[in-house]
C-alpha cells in the first residue's frame, strides 16, 4: 500500500508516481468492457492483488492450530501404520547412532531459515540416507532450493482436479480447500487413483517462484519440481514425511520459507509445541519411485542390534 | 553491492527481469522505497493487464478477469494466456521490460 502519511515526495518518486496514474488512465480508457466488469464487481486491479495476498498469507498461516486431541488420535494410528513400511526402508542404525544425528539434526533445525555450513549440510544428507535407507539430498540434479531448513506453515487441502470438493477429501477437512488449483496444476487427470490421493495427501509448497533464476528459466524448472519427492524432517518429535511439490508458496511476508499439506502438518506434527513449525526439507533421489509418501516415525528405524 | 528486490508475487512474477527491478528500487532513498515499490507495482500491474487484453480475443476477456480476481498470484494463468494466443509470453515480457525501462529513465 501506497503511505500518503510519509513527507512530500522527492521529484524522482513524484515522477513515479505520475506515471503509475498514466498507466492506470491508460488501462481504463482502452479497456471500457474490463473497466465494466470491476466497476460491476467494485474492484480495482490493486484490490484483486491484495485478495491474492490475503489468501497466500491466511493459507500459510493456518499452520499455527496445534492438533486437536481428535486429530492426535488420527495421527496416532497413521503413524503406527507407517512403522512396518519405515522398518521395510530401514538400514541397521545403533541407538547411540540414532541420538547423535538426532540431536544435530534438531540443533540444525533451530538454526535461521537457509542453508546449513557444506560440511553439516553433507554430515546431514550421508546419516540420513543410510538412517532412511534412501538418498536424500539438498540439491538434486543442480537444482537447490532457497531454503533447506526453514519454517513450515499449514496449507489448506488443494484440489485434486477440476470439480473436487472438500467432501471428498478423507481427512482434516476442517483445514479448508483453498480455491484456486496448486501452482503445479491438477493432481489428477482422469479418475484419481491411489497416487494421485496420497499426492495431494502429501504434499509440500516450495517458495519456486522465489528462485533466483525461476524468471528466466520457469519453462524447465516448473516441470521438473512438478510433484518432486521431497521429505521434511521434523527432528523435535522424530518423525519424517516423505511428499512432493505440489504448491508454490508460501509468499515471502508469510516468514516461512514452506507450506504442508493437513495431512503433512498433523501428521508430523510439524506444529507441535517442541516443534513449532522448524523442519529440514530435502529432495528424495528416487528415480523408480520406490519410496512411499507418508509419514516415517524414525525411532522405528533403529534396529536392534547384536 | 545491488541488493535483490522481491515484488509480491503475481501470475506474471516468473516473466519479471529482477535486474531491472533491482536498478529502479535501488536508485530510490530506502524511505522511499516502499513507495516507489507500491507504484512500481500498480504500474506494471495495469500495463501487462492492458497488453493481455489488447492481445487476446475479446471472448476470453471475462474468463482471465474472473481467474484474476480468483488467483492473482498463480503463473498457470500464464500458461492459460499462452494457450489461448501464441506468444503473449514474450508480449508480456516485452511490455514488462519496456514499463521498466520507460520508468528507469523517467527517474534517472
Amino acid at each position: 500500500m501506497i503511505n500518503k502519511a510519509s513527507k512530500t515526495p522527492s521529484k524522482k518518486l513524484q515522477k513515479l508516481q505520475d506515471f503509475t496514474s498514466n498507466s492506470k488512465n491508460s488501462f481504463y480508457s482502452s479497456h471500457k468492457r474490463a473497466s465494466d466488469w470491476l466497476e460491476k464487481k467494485s474492484l480495482k486491479v490493486a484490490d484483486m492483488r491484495a485478495k491474492s495476498q490475503n489468501f497466500l498469507a491466511a493459507a500459510s498461516l493456518t499452520g499455527s492450530v496445534v492438533a486437536g486431541s481428535s486429530v492426535d488420535a488420527q495421527v496416532l494410528q497413521k503413524i503406527q501404520n507407517q512403522d512396518k513400511s519405515s522398518k521395510d526402508l530401514a538400514i541397521d542404525i545403533s541407538k547411540e547412532e540414532y541420538e547423535v544425528v538426532l540431536d544435530k539434526a534438531k540443533a540444525f533445525s533451530m538454526m535461521n531459515s537457509g542453508h546449513l555450513a557444506q560440511e553439516d549440510e553433507l554430515y546431514l544428507e550421508q546419516q540420513l540416507s543410510d538412517m532412511l535407507g534412501f538418498e536424500v539430498t539438498a540439491e538434486l540434479d543442480g537444482h537447490r532450493l532457497n531454503h533447506s531448513v526453514g519454517i513450515m506453515g499449514g496449507e489448506q487441502h488443494l484440489r485434486r482436479f477440476d470439480g473436487d470438493s472438500l467432501d471428498q477429501h478423507d481427512a482434516y477437512r476442517e483445514s479448508g480447500m483453498a480455491p484456486a488449483r496448486g501452482a503445479f496444476g491438477w493432481f489428477a487427470q482422469g479418475e484419481l487413483d491411489e497416487k494421485t490421493i496420497n499426492r495431494e495427501k502429501y504434499y509440500f509448497a516450495v517458495q519456486t517462484l522465489y528462485l533466483p533464476d525461476w524468471n528466466t528459466n520457469y519453462r524447465e524448472l516448473k516441470p521438473w519440481y512438478k510433484f518432486r519427492k521431497m521429505i521434511a524432517i521434523n527432528p523435535a518429535n522424530e518423525l519424517a514425511v516423505v511428499g512432493v511439490v505440489g504448491d508454490a508458496g508460501p509468499a515471502l511476508w508469510v516468514k516461512k520459507q514452506f507450506g504442508g499439506s493437513p495431512e503433512v502438518i498433523r501428521e508430523a506434527k510439524i506444529w507441535s509445541p517442541e516443534a513449532r513449525g522448524r523442519v529440514i526439507l530435502l529432495f528424495v533421489d528416487d528415480p523408480e519411485d520406490k519410496i512411499p509418501l507418508g509419514v516415517i516415525n524414525l525411532k522405528s528405524l533403529i534396529q536392534t542390534q547384536v | 553491492m545491488q541488493n535483490t528486490y522481491k515484488l509480491p508475487v503475481s501470475y506474471y512474477s516468473s516473466l519479471l527481469e529482477t535486474e531491472l527491478v533491482d536498478e529502479i528500487l535501488s536508485s530510490f532513498e530506502e524511505h522511499e522505497r516502499e513507495d516507489a515499490i507500491a507504484h512500481l507495482i500498480e504500474s506494471l500491474d495495469h500495463a501487462i493487464l492492458e497488453a493481455i487484453l489488447h492481445f487476446l480475443e475479446d471472448e476470453v476477456h471475462d474468463e482471465f478477469l474472473d481467474m484474476l480476481e480468483n488467483k492473482y498470484h498463480d503463473p498457470e494463468i500464464i500458461d492459460w494466456l499462452e494457450e489461448r494466443k501464441e506468444g503473449m509470453i514474450p508480449h508480456i515480457q516485452e511490455v514488462a521490460r519496456k514499463t521498466k525501462i520507460t520508468i528507469i529513465e523517467i527517474t534517472r
